[in-house]
């Protein structure tokens, strides 16, 4: 199954919008929420089957659902943002009012309208708990 | 009197006492003549006010710590400048910053924001070997947009509003992915190194930052998305 392409990909998925930075070009992709929703579940390793079983469950799911799913992962593949992974037993829970919303359409938007900004560095001190200027933790300690 | 411009030098600061005296030296080395520095210490417990108190003509703003874009917003607020300069307090200038970047906006009427390059520094030898590598590429590849190297016109925050404060970190970034979609020209940089950036091992990058960085700045990108 699959995983996020970790080497070069930070990925988020928040109010079923999933925004996926590639930390080495400064590329940025954005997925529709039905996208964002099953990205989601090869994410979490589920398997195609499963996810193909739990999308023909919802009302008016195509015909072709299977060739959709496979042009999306081969999308992913293609763009290095998932990877070869393990399979989990997860199986997945989608919401039927977005995935109708959508059409059933699992679509990756790329933007490159932000490059200079991701590949630049203008983060200042920061720890993920504490924010501003940090007390030091253990894995940077020698840095001081 | 002078009739150049008036400069609002903001420096947010947080217990860093051991250096802020440097940073202020370096500002006002810079032979311009019409600036106010505004200090906004972020609830610093060190000895950073006593540092301050030989400086009679700084703003100083001593606030409960609520983190940097909060410390800058209220630097704004205070501010009388027709322009915005920024120096983070572990950081220094190198001379004449100032005026080669007025001179940029006087070259380039329609410039609102210009950068120069930075580099950073190290603050000992102990560093460990990765991070020293990661630091050193940067300074290599160091021709980019860093907020704190910048001069802007104040109008740019009056247009297009403050730091967003629900951004504890990459708060700058924020600002200007926010003008650079409104259309303003963030590729106004000055060739010239006159920003020194203190690498003391708290800070962290877009690529070796963690998790938590990033995810800020995927909710920066999806509201831009959203706004699309």
């Amino acid at each position: 199954m699959y995983k996020l392409n970790e080497t070069k990909m930070f990925a988020d998925v928040t109010n079923n919008i999933a925004i996926i930075i590639n930390s080495e070009t400064g590329i940025y992709y954005a997925m529709n929420n039905c996208g964002s929703i099953v990205f989601q579940a090869l994410l979490d390793g589920c398997s195609k089957q499963t996810i193909i079983e739990n999308l023909k469950k919802i009302e008016n799911c195509p015909s072709d659902i299977e060739q959709k799913l496979q042009s999306f992962i081969d999308d992913l593949l293609q763009k290095e943002i998932i990877a070869e992974g393990e399979q989990s037993s997860k199986n997945p829970v989608f919401d039927e009012t977005v995935i109708k919303q959508d059409n059933f359409e699992m679509k990756v938007l790329e933007y490159a309208d932000a490059q200079e900004m991701l590949l630049a560095d203008p983060i200042h001190d920061v720890d993920e708990s504490e924010g501003w200027q940090p007390v030091f933790k253990e894995d940077n300690k020698n840095d001081k | 009197m002078t009739n150049k411009p008036l400069i609002s030098i903001m420096m947010p600061t947080y217990n860093n006492g051991k250096y802020i005296k440097q940073a202020i030296e370096s500002i006002y080395a810079q032979n311009y003549d019409n600036i106010e520095i505004i200090v906004v210490d972020d609830g610093s417990t060190d000895n950073t006010k006593e540092i301050l108190k030989q400086y009679k003509d700084i703003k100083y703003f001593y606030i409960e710590h609520k983190g940097i874009p909060f410390a800058r917003n209220v630097a704004l607020e205070n501010s009388k400048g027709e322009y915005i300069a920024f120096c983070d307090s572990d950081d220094y200038w190198l001379p004449n910053k100032i005026n080669k970047q007025m001179q940029y906006f006087k070259d380039h009427p329609n410039c609102e924001i210009v950068f120069t390059k930075y580099e950073n520094f190290f603050e000992n030898e102990n560093l460990k070997t990765n991070r020293r590598a990661v630091y050193e590429k940067k300074v290599e590849d160091v021709f980019k947009q860093y907020l704190p190297s910048s001069i802007v016109k104040k109008s740019l925050f009056d247009k297009y509003g403050f730091f967003d404060e629900n951004f504890n970190v990459s708060e700058d970034t924020e600002f200007l992915y926010r003008i650079f979609k409104k259309g303003i020209k963030v590729n106004n940089i000055i060739p010239e190194v006159l920003y020194k950036r203190r690498i003391h091992g708290k800070n962290v990058s877009l690529k070796y930052n963690t998790d938590a960085v990033k995810k800020y700045i995927a909710t920066i990108l999806r509201k831009g998305v959203l706004s699309k």
